[in-house]
């Protein structure tokens, strides 16, 4: 049956449309997220500040202890400091080694979580020995922690957000690369500290690269010099990204063991896969 | 609520929770679209009846059942509710308003609007009953197969064979 003639009247919906609408279909969804986060923050503000408000720690004491031991001298109070640090993370000084130079900064606050929260002003000012200027530390934390997000975005300052976000990101990557460079030039002298620090984090920088650019910028009216085949080419893309970093991550290992012969072709290694990247997905022309 | 009831209920969640929207939306999108484009004609219209198919898909999420039909006739069964319902408003919007004269002879302008083929076919398709109209639109918009087609219709695949057949060589004479 002879029936092309209707199968061409077909088209692909507009780009435009097809984001718009996943954007408003995913905004949807993190309303009602938003509105549940919203209401387990406020539940989680109640509970902590009725549960640091003198009435309620005396509630508490009551419920732990029979009434014979309830004695609240000033000494025995809660101390900020003593409470557990949240996620079980101890800090972020890294630690020192043999040589009194801060040693890996593998062991540091993962990337992914956010800064610790300044002290609210009224518990840094109180004695800390005093009964009840226990830091409300569940809700100054659990609180901006639980409100993520915001839908408030249209599409046009999400693609302008990714993009200023994306720049930032390889102004970043520019920056851990400028020891490398400034070592290979010999314009500073070799330290596998620095060369360690600066592997690490292009390792982590470029592993967010595909994650960054997956919502594509393409309809959109913005400045971009990220070029079409991005899109196209989303496995490639990609696979270039791991590639960077991979060859960070030797550069890292190499630095760690202070191997001074492998360092040299490791970062030649990763200026390689910088340029063969930039060659098909870096636009000569800003749009 | 037995034991029968909540495995049910579970299973439904489950089936919900399963479903990879992201691939859905990628994959269904580009049908519902031209399914309305074909039902129609071109213009904006088909994006807004898109938009608000999967925005109820979205909301009736939960009632998907997955032992009851695959997602594609699910989805289709919103899509043509929501063709359905637009149809029915636009037919009163034209029979509200006051018609304007038959037009005996076309205006170059009028001849320039139909020019374009989705507007043809849809003007060769104007005195054609619903359910053509929507055997075309479901074949060759949202390129279905003829068992797909007869799940979502609920035609035999053989009466959808045979209808598209007789619809294409008519159109086909007429185009």
């Amino acid at each position: 049956m002879d029936d092309q003639f209707l199968h061409r009247l077909r088209r692909d919906p507009p780009a435009r449309f097809v984001i718009q609408l996943k954007w408003q279909l995913d905004r949807s969804t993190r309303g009602r997220t938003l509105r549940y986060r919203m209401i387990l923050a406020l539940a989680l503000c109640g509970t902590a500040f009725a549960l640091v408000s003198p009435p309620g720690r005396q509630v508490i004491r009551d419920w732990v202890a029979p009434p014979s031991q309830i004695a609240p001298p000033a000494s025995s109070a809660v101390t900020p400091g003593k409470l557990p640090p949240w996620g079980g993370i101890t800090g972020v000084s890294p630690a020192r080694n043999s040589q009194g130079n801060p040693g890996a900064l593998t062991d540091s606050v993962p990337a992914a979580l956010p800064a610790p929260l300044p002290v609210p002003q009224a518990a840094a000012e109180a004695p800390a020995s005093e009964p009840g200027n226990a830091q409300p530390f569940v809700a100054t934390v659990m609180v901006p922690v639980a409100i993520l997000g915001s839908p408030q975005q249209t599409p046009q300052m999400m693609a302008r957000n990714a993009i200023q976000v994306r720049q930032g990101l390889f102004l970043t990557m520019v920056a851990a690369m400028q020891p490398l460079y400034e070592m290979q030039e010999h314009r500073v002298p070799a330290d596998f500290y620095a060369v360690r620090r600066s592997a690490e984090r292009l390792a982590m920088l470029s592993s967010m690269i595909p994650e960054l650019f997956r919502l594509d910028t393409r309809p959109f009216e913005v400045s971009t010099s990220a070029a079409d085949l991005i899109w196209i080419h989303p496995v490639d893309f990609a696979q270039k990204a791991d590639a960077m970093t991979r060859s960070a991550q030797m550069l890292a290992r190499y630095a760690a063991n202070a191997d001074e012969r492998e360092l040299a072709r490791q970062i030649q290694m990763i200026q390689t896969a910088c340029s063969s990247c930039h060659a098909l997905y870096r636009s000569n022309i800003r749009r | 609520m037995s034991a029968e009831d909540i495995k049910q209920a579970r299973a439904q969640s489950q089936a919900a929770q399963e479903l990879d929207w992201n691939a859905v939306y990628a994959d269904q999108l580009p049908r519902i679209y031209n399914y309305f484009r074909f039902r129609t004609g071109p213009g904006h219209d088909a994006e807004e009846l898109t938009a608000r198919t999967f925005e109820k898909a979205w909301r009736k999420r939960q009632q998907y059942r997955r032992d009851l039909a695959g997602f594609s006739t699910w989805l289709f069964a919103i899509a043509r509710n929501v063709a359905t319902d637009y149809l029915r408003s636009d037919a009163l919007r034209v029979r509200a308003a006051t018609l304007p004269e038959a037009i005996d002879h076309p205006t170059p302008e009028d001849e320039a609007t139909l020019g374009s083929d989705l507007q043809r076919l849809g003007s060769l398709t104007s005195g054609l009953p619903d359910r053509d109209k929507e055997l075309i639109a479901l074949k060759y918009g949202a390129a279905l197969n003829n068992r797909m087609i007869a799940g979502i219709t609920g035609l035999s695949e053989s009466n959808v064979g045979t209808t598209l057949h007789r619809l294409v060589e008519r159109l086909r004479a007429q185009w």
